[in-house]
């Protein structure tokens, strides 16, 4: 039932990230699970995903390196329990030509981060790196990780990052971007993991889980 | 309307923000007018889709009190000083959409392009209130002050308010704003690149040359 559940939540996600344009073929979704993970078929895309193309995988059954990376995504950080790797398009332009980008908007500020940083591999270690008090990285010249307390929130934070680089690009062509200064960002960060989201994204999690 | 009606057009107007992708997770906010002394507004920290009507927060316009264990937004005092200052309006959505906040990361005062967008927006220009965190006095002060004349404001890295005299004018004014941004900054790209019509790539093409 629980497992029938989360492939439920993952098919929607699937949708969604399709819906909003902002994957590409190889990308994936995982969710955390009793003694491993949930992933879809790297080999389906988003949009044509159905309950076969998501299977269980244990700790130490990885498959590639891109089971292994969401398996060692879980194993290092236990308050991530979601794992979205998509390619939205003003992600993957800035992933191109910078090592980072800064929050310019206060949601990314809260979700993301004070900037979002770029990996300079898909290498496990530097992408563990570079995800290190923070909830999303970009991959140089590649796609997007994005992760969650929740699957949901997992699918935020890819929409909200890529709506700051996004945002990051149109301000720079009509002016200049204005960062969001070090410590409103900290501060606005703190509000939202201690606070804001807190009972929601707790409530969410049981749904996910089953509860 | 009566207050159940209110509270449901509230929960409503949300789910139809998200589904148009004029905003993100529990972000951004909406009120509804009830009388000339009440308003209802979104609760704080809550997505649209999980929000039931009775999760919405009727909040006193003068005193901001409210009698409710769900706690209304916390942007509620923008809502509130905008229907203090504007009697004619009834209806205030705050959003994030994405081109509109672009122009909001600039924090600048963009040209609105066309006549319906002047007519939905107010006038020939959108101006970005001054920047404050959120629910601080100075972010109140700010888009109520950039409000003036208009039906919508940018807010310095952080988004966009836009007001009607009812909640359907509102969202119109909102799809206006992304509308507009999206055009004006597409029109930099164009006339830099001697364009008709631009892609990403061209977007992009400005970009790098910009960060160079």
């Amino acid at each position: 039932m629980v497992e029938q559940a989360a492939k439920l939540r993952i098919l929607d996600c699937c949708k969604k990230l399709s819906e909003h344009q902002l994957t590409a073929p190889g990308d994936v979704v995982s969710v955390r699970a009793e003694g491993g993970m949930l992933i879809t078929n790297p080999e389906t895309e988003m949009s044509s995903i159905t309950e076969n193309d998501i299977r269980f995988v244990g700790r130490d059954e990885a498959k590639g390196t891109q089971e292994a990376l969401h398996l060692a995504i879980y194993a290092h950080r236990e308050d991530i329990n979601a794992v979205i790797m998509n390619h939205a398009p003003f992600c993957v332009g800035i992933a191109k030509r910078l090592k980072s980008f800064p929050a310019t908007l206060d949601d990314m500020a809260q979700i993301i981060g004070h900037t979002a940083k770029v990996s300079p591999s898909e290498e496990a270690t530097d992408i563990l790196r570079t995800l290190t008090g923070r909830n999303a990285c970009l991959i140089s010249g590649g796609g997007v990780i994005a992760t969650g307390r929740t699957l949901d929130e997992a699918f935020t934070g890819s929409l909200v990052l890529e709506k700051g680089a996004l945002c990051y690009v149109g301000s720079a062509i009509i002016g200049k971007p204005v960062k969001i200064g070090l410590f409103d960002a900290v501060l606005m960060r703190a509000v939202y993991k201690l606070k804001y989201s807190k009972k929601d994204q707790a409530a969410k999690l049981k749904e996910e889980q089953g509860g | 309307m009566t207050e159940s009606e209110v509270r449901q057009a509230v929960k409503d107007a949300g789910v139809k923000l998200l589904e148009n992708n004029l905003v993100q997770g529990t972000w951004g906010n909406i009120s509804i007018r009830l009388s000339d002394k009440k308003m209802v507004v979104t609760p704080s920290g809550m997505d649209y889709i999980r929000m039931r009507p009775e999760d919405t927060v009727v909040v006193d316009i003068e005193t901001l009190e409210y009698v409710s264990e769900v706690k209304p937004t916390s942007e509620k005092k923008i809502h509130a000083a905008i229907y203090r200052d504007r009697p004619e309006i009834g209806a205030v959505i705050h959003s994030h959409p994405l081109w509109s906040s672009a122009a909001a990361a600039a924090r600048k005062e963009i040209p609105v392009l066309c006549e319906e967008h002047k007519r939905l927006l107010g006038g020939d220009t959108v101006r970005a209130g001054a920047y404050g965190l959120p629910g601080t006095k100075k972010l109140t002060n700010g888009a109520v002050e950039a409000m003036k004349d208009r039906n919508a404001c940018f807010l310095s890295n952080h988004g966009i308010v836009c007001c009607a005299e009812t909640i359907e004018g509102a969202f119109e004014v909102c799809k206006a704003m992304e509308e507009n941004s999206r055009a004006y900054i597409e029109s930099v790209v164009k006339r830099e690149l001697g364009k008709d019509s631009v892609d990403i790539d061209d977007i992009f093409e400005v970009f790098y040359k910009r960060i160079n």
